[in-house]
């Protein structure tokens, strides 16, 4: 009898230990953290002060960032928004193209699927000093080419292309997530109901207007979602590119957070601004699983 | 209106990478034809019909719809309308979206397009589903909404591409009539593609039995049935499949006789068709015969002499319920025979059979033909 409850037990029991350890560390690296940034984010804590020595102030931090007494705030904010649209809507259009031509027969696909994802391999900071010495002025490739056909070179990292050039390296970098997620969407469309488009009067365009996009439009939803996030939390390209500058001309919101805590020390002030950027990133990431238990 | 149009292939050739899927066919459907294309996986038969629609390039050969070369015409503009395997239904649109959506395109009137999708939807029976997207209907009500997009548009061809293999067995046979029902209503000119002999015999006007690219034979359900001019016909259509037994044609007494190579009892040559085998004597020949054509009492009339009896040990008992199969040893050849439920005994059992030698057919086993 008692070996028959210790089994029940047990069978009861055996889901939650087998998940345990997964949970554990998930807690461990992401809830603890996060709530220990939001504790940071109620003090006054400043780097250079012993940690005893902070005053936990309530709400100071967010009214101050959302009042705009933190003046770069609002407008990293505003430039985070600006950055995400542009980098949604490029990676978006641009990784269409790319799916949809890697979607046809073509020769050495493989070959082309592995050079379309090698920005993907490289890490985000390095990707930035690498795009750094292509920019350059003095030696940089793209400015040789720029002089060679318009006889004059561009500051690219100077304070009226900076902001392009950023985009460019956030672009090229999260287009192949972008392409791969679309491709594995043309790929799973029914290539007979195509067909059967064609047979009731679409051209080749209407076909991919009328029929493809629509029967693609959770998978363009969940890519755009998750560009968006990408876009939102990037640091270690801008970070090694341009720094947030010249200026702030490139400080996005993760930028600004950095600055604020490791440039002028006020950690509590980053930790409110962090907050900002982890609700923000939450709620994207919630509409992406809402998008797909929809689609379930 | 409909305005049909006859359909003819010339020389159609069809290459996948230096392999021939068709070589060279050429296919006569009259007006308001329905024409079944049948044969192995693989024959080039979906190949061919993908042509017809323009949605396969063709490598070799010519295409007319209604005496219009459509080679270089596209799908669109063929009039052509086909149902797919896979129902091949928009997923984002309701089945009234589905089936109005070509008329939409073509730029029907409102009122046109709400007369004939509501006709069409009375007729499948779909009239309650229209309002419903594909992922909520079943896998016939589906295949109706297809054929319902196929026929509102009143095209001058309707090509089906087995249309029926995704469903089960019951529904296969509802919608096969329907098919057929359909087809006496609409009377468009229909080609319709499958692996499956039953739906070929049960459908067709006329049946083109194609094999690794090339046809076989094209004639009436029964033509092909009674009269197959090739091996390969005689063994695809007709299940179980003709039997086939190695023989020697000799002559004994004023006749012919059938020696099976294989041991088993010699079988005498209708006189009929003792002068169509003569030139064949003592040749290495093959022996067909349908299972339904060895039975215990054959009443199908007859000369008496046209019978060959046959004692047979039983193998294997298949009970269809209609009719009992039962599976025997002739010499080193299993052979199959059709019998009726009441007379078949138990495995290991002896029978007397009596072959119908007058359906029996000769074929060369060189050139595959039929004698």
């Amino acid at each position: 009898m008692r070996n028959t409850n210790v089994q029940i037990y047990w069978k009861k029991s055996a889901p939650y230990i087998w998940v345990s350890p997964s949970v554990l560390s998930l807690f461990l690296l992401s809830v603890v953290p996060t709530l220990l940034l939001f504790n940071i984010s109620l003090t006054s804590f400043e780097i250079g002060y012993p940690w005893e020595d902070r005053e936990y102030i309530g709400l100071d931090n967010y009214v101050r960032l959302f009042t705009g007494r933190e003046v770069e705030f609002w407008p990293s904010i505003y430039l985070s928004i600006f950055v995400t649209i542009i980098c949604v809507v490029m990676t978006l259009c641009i990784g269409l193209a790319v799916a949809v031509l890697f979607n046809r027969k073509i020769k050495f696909k493989y070959l082309f699927t592995t050079i379309l994802i090698l920005p993907m391999a490289v890490n985000p900071a390095i990707a930035g000093l690498m795009w750094k010495l292509l920019f350059s002025f003095d030696f940089g490739v793209i400015n040789v080419f720029v002089e060679k056909y318009w006889g004059y070179k561009i500051v690219w990292l100077g304070q009226k292309y900076a902001l392009f050039s950023t985009l460019v390296v956030l672009i090229w970098m999260h287009i192949p997530i972008s392409a791969l997620l679309l491709l594995a969407g043309l790929e799973n469309i029914d290539q007979d109901t195509i067909m059967a488009a064609k047979l009731d009067g679409c051209s080749d365009t209407q076909a991919f207007r009328l029929i493809v996009l629509p029967q693609l439009k959770p998978v363009i939803i969940s890519s755009s979602l998750f560009q968006a996030i990408l876009a939102f939390q990037t640091f270690g390209p801008i970070f090694t590119l341009t720094n947030g500058g010249p200026g702030s001309v490139t400080t996005i919101l993760p930028m600004f957070v950095y600055k604020t805590g490791f440039g002028l020390g006020m950690m509590g002030m980053a930790a409110a601004g962090a907050v900002v950027l982890v609700a923000i990133t939450a709620i994207l990431s919630l509409m992406i699983m809402w998008t797909g238990r929809k689609k379930a | 209106m409909i305005v049909m149009a006859g359909v003819r292939i010339r020389g159609l050739h069809k290459t996948y990478n230096r392999t021939e899927a068709v070589c060279g066919i050429d296919i006569d459907i009259a007006d308001g034809e329905f024409v079944v294309l049948v044969g192995p996986s693989g024959c080039g038969k979906s190949s061919t019909l993908r042509m017809i629609a323009g949605l396969e390039e063709i490598t070799k050969g010519e295409i007319f719809i209604d005496d219009r070369l459509v080679n270089h015409v596209q799908p669109k503009d063929r009039d052509i309308a086909m149902v797919f395997q896979n129902y091949a239904l928009y997923p984002h649109m309701t089945a009234r979206e589905n089936m109005s959506f070509g008329l939409r395109m073509r730029r029907y009137a409102k009122d046109e397009i709400k007369t004939r999708v509501t006709e069409a939807a009375r007729f499948l029976n779909i009239a309650e589903l229209l309002d419903r997207r594909p992922g909520q209907l079943s896998g016939g009500e589906r295949q109706r909404v297809a054929m319902g997009r196929a026929i509102v548009r009143e095209p001058s061809v309707c090509l089906f591409d087995e249309p029926l293999s995704n469903l089960d067995a019951k529904l296969r046979v509802k919608m096969r009539t329907e098919i057929k029902r359909l087809h006496h209503k609409v009377k468009t000119t229909s080609l319709y593609v499958t692996h499956d002999q039953v739906e070929a015999m049960t459908l067709a006007e006329r049946i083109v039995i194609m094999n690794a690219g090339r046809i076989e034979q094209v004639g009436t359900p029964d033509e092909i049935y009674l009269h197959p001019k090739t091996k390969f016909v005689a063994g695809f259509i007709g299940s179980p499949a003709m039997n086939f037994l190695h023989c020697r044609l000799a002559k004994e007494g004023g006749g012919l006789t059938i020696s099976l190579t294989g041991g088993g009892p010699s079988l005498p040559v209708p006189t009929v068709r003792t002068g169509r085998y003569s030139p064949h004597l003592g040749k290495d020949l093959v022996f067909g015969i349908r299972p339904e054509h060895i039975t215990q009492r054959p009443d199908h009339g007859g000369a008496k002499a046209d019978f060959v009896e046959i004692d047979i040990k039983i193998d294997v008992v298949e009970p269809l319920g209609m009719d009992t199969l039962l599976y025997f040893s002739i010499g080193d050849t299993e052979v199959c025979a059709r019998v009726s439920p009441d007379v078949a005994r138990e495995p290991g059992e002896i029978m007397l059979l009596k072959a119908e030698m007058n359906q029996m057919h000769l074929i060369d086993p060189d050139t595959g033909t039929v004698l």
